[in-house]
């Protein structure tokens, strides 16, 4: 027995050379899939519905994996929509294949898999004691549940094996683990879970692991009792060393991996150099577990403004943690006069100084600074022209208060752009790292065929 | 003694999820990976020296058949957070590249 699995790119909109979706092609793959989000851009992506990627890019990607599923006639899978996985990142990635069908002329049948969960369900499920905190979270409340601006759950293969099983051609799935998208179709044909689990792990960044480095596509050969890695892309190359170490990316444990239906051992397993471009992995168990899918939820923040500016004054750069504070005190007097209900409680402001400790914060352990610092207020509030007024407040104090020694009294930032200040927009949290317990992997999914096709 | 950043081909570090760090050190050659390994240098000791946090937040693996280490610990801010600034969790390798190793 053989199957070959076929994984576009890491991200759909991260683009593909057309050379390897060809020689992909001539593998006969059973299916061609792509993921299509992360939470690695934070909370946003959940919080506005909005994607990480160009909507062009993801339309040039789409296109090409639509008309070759339609020319081999083999379904395309696409998971975590839009970024996010949202519901309404679903319906945008709908609306641009609407438009390639449309485009190219095809009639294919397309099904929609549903991921956000109503706040009714959480607490439902909670009261039930079937949402477990995941390591170093909190039991979950109803508070928190309420909070949440949007949820979705991350699904296993099982809802998109349902709807291969409904005849679908063109799978578009809001959250969904990135391997499930990869494992759907192998494990219904009855192949080992252990492989399948791990191969779809290995793939889902494309050819991550492959040199040279760039967006490109990978394949997966299942066999009985081992799998090789191969790129489509005759330019490129899959070192061993790299395929165990993507094994490892990514996650809190270098070798177990959770999946909803289990947990992904590679501990035992081989990797080895078949030919300067291809690797066999053997050995990969997949150890059973309760079935659990796990949650994403955000909630809203406030509205965000920012200003980024610098600094090069000697003096000021030497006493900038006390000059901060002080400022600091100067903003919430002036706050106190403006807005007396926002003083205390109503606004967050932090200044960020890159050239001292802004990317590691409290893990900086160098006291080194540099000649020359870059400040980036934040300030977030409950509407945006609270963040701005007070945003602007903020950036004046900066600009033109003093500090002992000051010399340069016209201003002791540079700042970077006219306007200074941007306004964000709402911005978010994630606030739920929690699993639901299933007994029916389908429960929290809708399925749903595109009946506008 | 040789520093990590000769010993070692790739230290990375990345979100795992939104509410954790992890660091990778991946090794090309299996006598670099056994050396730092056996070095006994790599401690939660060392990591909390290094990133000025507790030490029983680290947990340290050793993955023998990819010569790689990892380091996984929890974030103080979870990605994109308020009090966050390295949403990817990418920039966070820059302690480890000049470890010690006998």
């Amino acid at each position: 027995m053989e199957m070959t699995l076929y994984a576009a790119t890491g991200n759909l909109g991260y683009g593909f050379p057309e050379i390897a979706l060809e020689n992909a092609l001539k593998c006969n793959p059973a299916f061609l899939g792509s993921d299509a989000g992360s939470c690695d851009p934070g909370p946003s992506c959940l919080g506005t519905g909005q994607g990480f990627t160009s909507r062009g890019a993801v339309k040039r990607d789409l296109r090409l994996l639509v008309k070759a599923g339609a020319e081999k006639n083999i379904p395309v899978l696409i998971g975590s929509a839009g970024g996010s996985g949202s519901d309404a990142a679903v319906d945008g990635l709908i609306e641009i294949l609407h438009e390639i069908l449309q485009e190219e002329g095809l009639r294919r049948r397309v099904f929609k898999i549903y991921a956000e969960q109503s706040h009714e369900y959480l607490k439902k499920k909670l009261a039930e004691g079937k949402i477990v905190p995941l390591e170093g979270a909190r039991d979950l409340t109803e508070a928190e549940i309420d909070a949440s601006a949007h949820v979705v759950a991350a699904m296993g293969p099982e809802p998109f094996q349902e709807a291969i099983r409904q005849g679908a051609d063109i799978i578009i799935a809001g959250r969904a683990t990135d391997a499930s998208i990869y494992a759907a179709i192998p494990l219904m044909q009855g192949f080992d879970p252990g492989l399948v689990w791990h191969a779809s792990k290995i793939i889902e960044c494309g050819a991550a692991m492959a040199v040279p480095k760039s967006s490109d596509s990978m394949l997966a050969h299942i066999h009985d009792d081992y799998f090789i890695l191969d790129p489509p892309n005759p330019e490129k190359k899959v070192p061993a060393a790299n395929a165990a170490a993507h094994t490892m990316y990514e996650c809190p444990h270098p070798y177990l991996i959770h999946e909803p239906s289990g947990i992904i051992d590679a501990g035992e397993c081989t990797f080895e150099q078949i030919t300067e471009r291809t690797v066999k992995v053997m050995g990969s168990k997949l150890r059973p577990a309760p079935y659990s899918v796990k949650l994403e939820g955000v909630e809203s923040l406030g509205f965000r403004t920012i200003a980024i500016g610098g600094t090069h004054d000697p003096e000021l750069i030497s006493h900038i943690d006390e000059h901060i504070e002080r400022v600091k005190g100067f903003l919430h007097d002036r706050v106190k006069n403006v807005y007396p209900d926002l003083a205390d409680g109503g606004y967050k402001v932090k200044f960020v100084v890159y050239g001292k400790n802004a990317v590691m914060g409290i893990s900086e352990t160098d006291d080194s600074v540099g000649h020359e610092l870059g400040i980036v207020i934040d300030v977030i509030s409950d509407t945006q022209d609270h963040a701005d007024s007070i945003l602007s407040m903020a950036r004046t104090l900066l600009m033109h208060s003093n500090y002992p020694n000051r010399k340069c009294i016209a201003g002791s930032i540079a700042w970077l752009f006219s306007p200074s200040d941007i306004s964000v927009g709402e911005v978010f949290r994630f606030n739920l790292n929690h699993d639901i317990l299933l007994d029916d992997p389908l429960e929290p999914f809708r399925i749903v065929e595109d009946k506008e096709v | 003694m040789a520093r990590m950043d000769e010993l070692a081909y790739i230290i990375r570090s990345k979100n795992a999820g939104p509410f954790w760090f992890t660091l990778d050190l991946l090794f090309q050659s299996e006598e670099n990976y056994l050396r730092v390994k056996n070095s006994g240098v790599i401690t939660k000791d060392l990591m909390a020296k290094l990133y000025n946090r507790p030490a029983d937040i680290f947990d340290i693996y050793f993955f023998d058949n990819a010569w790689g280490i990892k380091i996984s610990y929890p974030r103080t801010d979870s990605a994109g957070d308020f009090g966050d600034t390295d949403c990817y969790g990418a920039q966070q390798h820059a302690p480890l590249l000049g470890i010690e190793i006998p």
